[in-house]
Parts: C-alpha cells; sequence; structure tokens
C-alpha cells in the first residue's frame, strides 16, 4: 500500500506548481502511468482523496492515464506489447528485448479554474 | 479549462536522494545490496549467517528496515558490526530519504559492504531506489513457485535471486524448475543462488559472489 507515498509525493509536486500560479484551483491531476510502476489507480484515488480532503485540492481529482508495457527485441526487431510481464519476443522467443514504454510515472498537467 | 503544464515525475525526490545516495556510496567505495523479501522467508537469518562468513575479511554496515521492533538491529548486533534500525511505523517500504537519515547514524564511513534489509514486502519496496548497486530478492521453498508470477515488478527489478530453505524441500511439493522459468520469464537477466541459511547448504557459492562484488 505505497499509494499513500505516492499520493503524497503526488501533491508536494502540485503544491509546488501552484505556487507560481496562486490564481488557480486544480480541478485534474492529469498522470501517466506506465504498467510496469505498479500502482493500484484505485488505491491512489483512495489516497489522494483521503489526504486532500479539507485542504485546498479538497475539491480535485485525479486522472489516472495508464501507459501499457511495449518492448522491441534487440534480435528481429519485432515490436510488441506485453499484456503479462513475460519478458521475450513473441517471434524470435530471444529475451533480449528493450522495454519502450511502460515504465513512466508522471504528472503531465494540470487542469485549472480561476480561483477568484 | 486552462491547463498547466507539469511534466515532473512523481518519484523524483526519491530519485535524487538515490542519485546522491549511490555518489557518496561510489566516492567511498561501498558496495550496498538492498535485500528484498517477503516476511519470513529468512532474510535476517540469512544476513547472520553471511555476516559470520566474511566479517573477519570484510568491512560490513547493516541499515536494517521494519515496520516496528528493532529485534533484526539487535540479532545483527550480536556481530559487533555498526547496525541502525528504520521503524517504518506502518510504512511498507525503505525510500531514500530514509536511508540517507539511517546512514547519517551509521558508522559506515569505512564499510567496504553496506547492506539493506527492506521492509518485509514484495510489492512496494521494488519501486523505491535506495541507491544500492544490487537488489536482492530472497525466495524461500514454503512460498511456493509461483511467486516470481504473482510478484513480478519485484522479481523483474531484482539482480540477484536467492531460493532460500532448500533443506525443507524433500517435504514440500515445490517444484524447482518450474520456479526457475516463472522467474526467468519476467527477468531472463536473474543470477540464482539456492541454500539453507539454516544448514549452511549452499552457502559457498553465495558468499564468493559477494565476495567478487568488494574490490
Amino acid at each position: 500500500m505505497h499509494e499513500m507515498s505516492i499520493a503524497h509525493d503526488i501533491i508536494a509536486i502540485v503544491n509546488e506548481t501552484l505556487k507560481s500560479h496562486p490564481d488557480s484551483r486544480v480541478k485534474t491531476v492529469h498522470l501517466s502511468v506506465g504498467e510496469m510502476v505498479a500502482v493500484v489507480p484505485e488505491l491512489l484515488h483512495h489516497a489522494y482523496s483521503a489526504m486532500t480532503s479539507e485542504t485546498p485540492l479538497q475539491n480535485s481529482a485525479l486522472d489516472i492515464d495508464i501507459i501499457p508495457i511495449t518492448a522491441v527485441c534487440s534480435s528481429c526487431q519485432h515490436k510488441f506489447g506485453l499484456d503479462e510481464f513475460e519478458f521475450a519476443c513473441p517471434v524470435c522467443n530471444s529475451s533480449d528485448i528493450r522495454i519502450l514504454t511502460g515504465n513512466d510515472f508522471y504528472i503531465k498537467e494540470l487542469e485549472v479554474e480561476p480561483c477568484r | 479549462m486552462p491547463v498547466i503544464t507539469v511534466e515532473r515525475k512523481v518519484m523524483e525526490k526519491n530519485d535524487e536522494v538515490a542519485a546522491e545516495l549511490r555518489r557518496h556510496f561510489e566516492s567511498r567505495n561501498i558496495h550496498v545490496l538492498n535485500l528484498l523479501s517477503s516476511p519470513g522467508s529468512g532474510k535476517t537469518t540469512l544476513l547472520e549467517r553471511t555476516l559470520e562468513r566474511i566479517q573477519n575479511t570484510v568491512k560490513v554496515a547493516v541499515i536494517e528496515g521494519d515496520v516496528q521492533t528493532d529485534n533484526d538491529a539487535q540479532r545483527i548486533a550480536e556481530y559487533s558490526i555498526p547496525v541502525v534500525q528504520i521503524v517504518t511505523r506502518g510504512g511498507c517500504h525503505l525510500d531514500a530519504l530514509l536511508v540517507r537519515d539511517a546512514l547519517s547514524k551509521l558508522d559506515h564511513q569505512k564499510a567496504q559492504l553496506l547492506f539493506i534489509e527492506n521492509v518485509g514486502n514484495l510489492v512496494c519496496p521494488a519501486g523505491y531506489d535506495l541507491g544500492e548497486h544490487q537488489k536482492v530478492v530472497i525466495v524461500s521453498t514454503t512460498e511456493g513457485e509461483d511467486k516470481p508470477a504473482k510478484y513480478p515488478k519485484m522479481f523483474h527489478v531484482a539482480d540477484v535471486c536467492i531460493l532460500n530453505k532448500i533443506d525443507l524441500l524433500p517435504h514440500l511439493d515445490f517444484n524447482v524448475d518450474r520456479f526457475y522459468n516463472n522467474a526467468k520469464k519476467v527477468n531472463p537477466n536473474l543470477t540464482f543462488f539456492e541454500c539453507s541459511a539454516k544448514t549452511g547448504q549452499g552457502l559457498d557459492m553465495w558468499i564468493e559472489w559477494l565476495l567478487a562484488r568488494i574490490q
């Protein structure tokens, strides 16, 4: 249940960003979460809402965009998605593959409205 | 609705401190291993048996991570080596900031090898870089051969996998080959060891690998 500490880090970055936008109130925090990151979206929503309640962020919510795991085979150059965590090329069975997407975890943008 | 672009990594603070720790370890030539497992896999016992074998030749320091109690640090302190306990009070993993705090209380300047024994948990600790050189995941035969399939991220990020409690194999349905196949599916590059920390069986290979890490 590391979603609590992740929510804490998200809130810290959002608050830091808002320092240079004092006239804005956050409606939505857009996140990009790679499938490799092993974050449970439901738990993250709950953690964020619990930790922002009775704070200036209390009416904001997370929008979580899940990025699937994709890889390229170093042997035959085949590009493929990994539904399971099975790190082998489905065409030539080589395990020498390079992950292209699915590792990233970042805050893309904040949707805001004027608060004055 | 207006939009503010952020484009910042959620884990940036942890990653920053982990990079700082890594520079610190490099500059002092300290090799650092992050020990990961579920509770009860025998991490601390394996560490004790390891210390017995290397403490006369290698300078070692230990950071213990647990949700509650300093029981493990007390066990390690029996070996008269520097040890500090991090009690996370409910936190399910160690992060780089906790390790940095612990290091400030740990006499590690002369250490050649630092073990960080993470909180027993196969999920959350996988996501936190502690500035270590290798992640070592320990699995015991009583846990079942499908652990790598159930906790793929942990096995994917690990460098080394130690199968512990092999002395119990005759009493269990644990299929060792199937375990290795499951682990290799999520991480073809894993280095494997198998041992019994209790009987000492198989420890030589692990110790040999460990000593080769120290220049």
